[in-house]
C-alpha cells in the first residue's frame, strides 16, 4: 500500500526534480541514489522509473507512511502552488520561551491525532527555510484502497503565532483544530481571513504586517545606512518600464506622471508587492447618491460582493493606478491590503459595525 | 490656447499629439522619427489639452496638431472634444488632424457617424488605422510626416490651406450609398 502511495507522490513530479527530490530525502542511501543514477531506467518513461524507485523502497526495512509522507511534503515544497492554503492565528498560548524542538512537536502530533482519528493515521515532518512543514496523514479505517486527499498539509513558523493549512473536510475540522491547540498549547485557533497560493507572499503579509507598502525598503535594506555621509550613493531599484529617451520626442504631461509615480511608491513603495490571487469585499453600504433618490431606501444598506482576481492582484492595482486607469489618490480600502493582512474584507457603514459588535 | 503663429518660426518642425493613455502616441512618434524626413522633427505627446502652463515658454511653435481617437474607448473621443475647444480655429485650415484607431474592432463605443460630423464640422482630415499593428503605424506615420512637411511651409508646390481642398466631405460619400 505504501508503494502505491509513493508512486503517486513522484508521479506528480516533474522528471527532471525526480531525482534532486530523492537526493533530499533522507530515507535513500547514497548507495541507492547511485544505483539508479546508473541505471537504464532513468532516461525511459516515467512510469518505469517510478516503479523502479518503488521496488528500491519496497525492500528497505523501515518503508513505511511516514517516510512516504516526507516524501510527498519535499515533493510539496517544489510547487506549494498545488494547494490553496489559508493561515490560522494560535492566541493565548501558554508556553513562554520553551525551545522549539521538531522531534518533540511530531511526537506529540502523534500522540494526540491517535486520540482522536484512526491510530493508524501517521504524521511527517520535515524542515525547511525555517519552517517545520507537517503532514498529517488521516487514514479511514473502512477502505484499503487509495483514496484521495485525506491528509491535510500544515507549515508552521516556531515561536509565530501564524499556522498555515490547506484545505480539508468540514467533518474533520473540528479534531483537527483540537490536536493543533493539544500539541502547541494554546487555547484558541483563530482564523486569519487570509488565504492564497503563493506561500511565501501570504507569510509575508502575516508575519510582517508593519513593514509593507513603502517601508518594505526597510526590510530589504534599501534605505542608506549613513544618510549624512556622502560616500555611498543611494541605490535604487531600476524602473521596469523606461520608454526610449529620444531627444525628439517630448511629453506634455511629464509633471503629472512623476506625481502620480510619487503617489504611488509613498503607498506602495518600489519593491515587488506580494502575490495573492484573489481580494474579495463584502459592501454593506447604504445607498448615498443625492442625485438619483429614487433608486433604493437610503435606511436599508444594500449587499454586494466585489471580487478582484488575477496573478497577482496587489501588483494590478499599483498598475491601474500607474496607467492612469484609477483616480489617484486611491480609496484606503485598496491601499491598506497589504496592511491588514487580508484577503476578505467587509465594508460596512461604521454605526452598522458598531451595532453588530455590540450585539455580539 | 494654443494659436499656430503666435511665436516665432524655428528650424526644427513640431507636432503635438493628442490622444488619451495608453492609445499609441509614443510608439507612433518613434515610428515617425524612423520614416524618412528631410527636415528636423520634433515630436510632443499630451493627455489632453490645454496644455499645462509651466513650460509654455520653453514650448516651440507647434505646426501641426494630431488628435488621436480609439473607438474602442468612450473617454478617447470625449477627450478630444474636449480639447478642441483649447485650440485656436486656425488650425483647421491644414494644420490639424483625426488618427482614428481600431476601426476594425467590432466593439465600438463611438459610432462613426459622430467622428464625421466632427470632421465635417472642422473640414479636419481623417485618418484611419490601427496604431497597434506596425504595418498600419508606419503607414500612419509616414502620411503624418508629410502632411507635415507641407502644412509647415516647407513645400513649395502648396502651403497648408491647400490641404482643406484635400479633405473628404463625409456628408457627400454617405448621400452616395443611398443613390446606390
Amino acid at each position: 500500500m505504501e508503494a502505491d502511495f509513493l508512486k503517486r507522490y513522484i508521479g506528480k513530479c516533474k522528471t527532471s526534480d525526480i531525482l534532486s527530490v530523492l537526493k533530499k530525502w533522507s530515507f535513500l542511501s547514497s548507495s541507492d541514489i547511485s544505483h539508479l543514477e546508473s541505471s537504464e531506467t532513468i532516461k525511459g518513461p516515467k512510469r518505469n522509473l517510478v516503479g523502479f524507485i518503488a521496488d528500491i523502497c519496497s525492500k528497505r526495512d523501515n518503508f513505511n507512511i511516514e517516510a512516504v509522507g516526507e516524501l510527498d511534503l519535499l515533493c510539496l515544497q517544489i510547487k506549494p502552488s498545488k494547494c490553496i492554503w489559508s493561515c490560522y492565528q494560535l492566541e493565548e498560548s501558554n508556553d513562554e520561551d520553551e525551545a522549539f524542538d521538531p522531534i518533540q512537536l511530531k511526537q506529540k502530533l502523534r500522540k494526540h491525532l491517535g486520540l482522536y482519528f484512526d491510530p493508524r493515521s501517521s504524521v511527517s515532518t520535515i524542515l525547511h527555510n525555517g519552517a517545520v512543514w507537517m503532514k498529517l496523514f488521516i487514514s479511514q479505517p473502512r477502505n484499503q484502497k487509495y483514496q484521495a486527499p485525506r491528509s491535510v498539509y500544515l507549515i508552521h513558523y516556531p515561536h509565530t503565532p501564524l499556522i498555515l493549512m490547506t484545505g480539508h473536510r468540514a467533518s474533520i475540522r473540528e479534531f483537527l483544530f483540537q490536536v493543533l491547540l493539544n500539541c502547541f498549547n494554546c487555547k484558541k485557533l483563530s482564523e486569519m481571513k487570509l488565504t492564497g497560493r503563493h506561500v511565501d507572499s501570504l507569510v509575508e503579509l502575516a508575519l510582517n504586517r508593519w513593514c509593507q507598502g513603502d517601508f518594505s525598503k526597510f526590510r530589504y535594506e534599501q534605505v542608506q545606512r549613513r544618510p549624512l555621509s556622502e560616500i555611498l550613493p543611494r541605490k535604487r531599484k531600476v524602473d521596469e518600464s523606461e520608454e526610449e529617451l529620444d531627444p525628439n520626442i517630448t511629453c506634455e504631461n511629464e509633471g503629472m506622471k512623476k506625481r502620480r509615480k510619487e503617489m504611488l511608491d509613498k503607498v506602495f513603495g518600489t519593491n515587488t508587492q506580494p502575490v495573492l490571487e484573489k481580494v474579495d469585499f463584502k459592501v454593506q453600504v447604504r445607498f448615498k447618491d443625492t442625485k438619483n433618490l429614487g433608486i433604493a431606501d437610503p435606511d436599508v444598506p444594500i449587499t454586494c460582493q466585489v471580487k478582484f482576481e488575477g496573478p497577482s492582484v496587489i501588483e494590478g492595482i499599483c498598475n491601474l493606478g500607474r496607467c492612469g486607469m484609477a483616480k489617484l489618490p486611491l480609496p484606503p480600502h485598496l491601499t491598506r491590503i497589504t496592511s491588514l493582512a487580508k484577503n476578505h474584507f467587509v465594508l460596512a457603514d461604521k454605526g452598522e459595525l458598531d451595532s453588530k459588535r455590540k450585539n455580539n | 490656447m494654443i494659436h499656430p503663429f503666435n511665436k516665432k518660426p524655428e528650424k526644427k518642425t513640431a507636432i503635438l499629439i493628442v490622444g488619451s493613455e495608453g492609445v499609441g502616441k509614443h510608439a507612433l512618434a518613434l515610428d515617425m522619427l524612423k520614416t524618412e524626413h528631410p527636415f528636423e522633427l520634433n515630436i510632443r505627446t499630451a493627455g489632453c489639452l490645454p496644455l499645462p502652463a509651466e513650460k509654455a515658454a520653453d514650448r516651440p511653435r507647434l505646426d501641426f496638431i494630431c488628435f488621436v481617437i480609439d473607438i474602442t474607448k468612450p473617454d478617447s473621443f470625449k477627450i478630444v472634444k474636449e480639447s478642441l475647444q483649447h485650440m485656436d480655429i486656425s488650425y483647421c485650415l491644414g494644420k490639424a488632424c483625426l488618427v482614428v484607431s481600431k476601426v476594425k474592432n467590432s466593439h465600438r463605443s463611438t459610432p462613426l457617424e459622430s467622428i464625421h460630423d466632427l470632421a465635417n464640422r472642422l473640414s479636419l482630415q481623417v485618418v484611419f488605422g490601427d496604431l497597434e499593428d506596425e504595418t498600419e503605424r508606419l503607414h500612419v506615420a509616414r502620411r503624418l510626416v508629410s502632411t507635415l512637411h507641407l502644412s509647415a511651409g516647407l513645400q513649395c508646390s502648396g502651403s497648408a490651406p491647400t490641404l482643406v481642398n484635400c479633405v473628404i466631405d463625409f456628408a457627400v460619400q454617405t448621400d452616395i450609398h443611398t443613390a446606390e
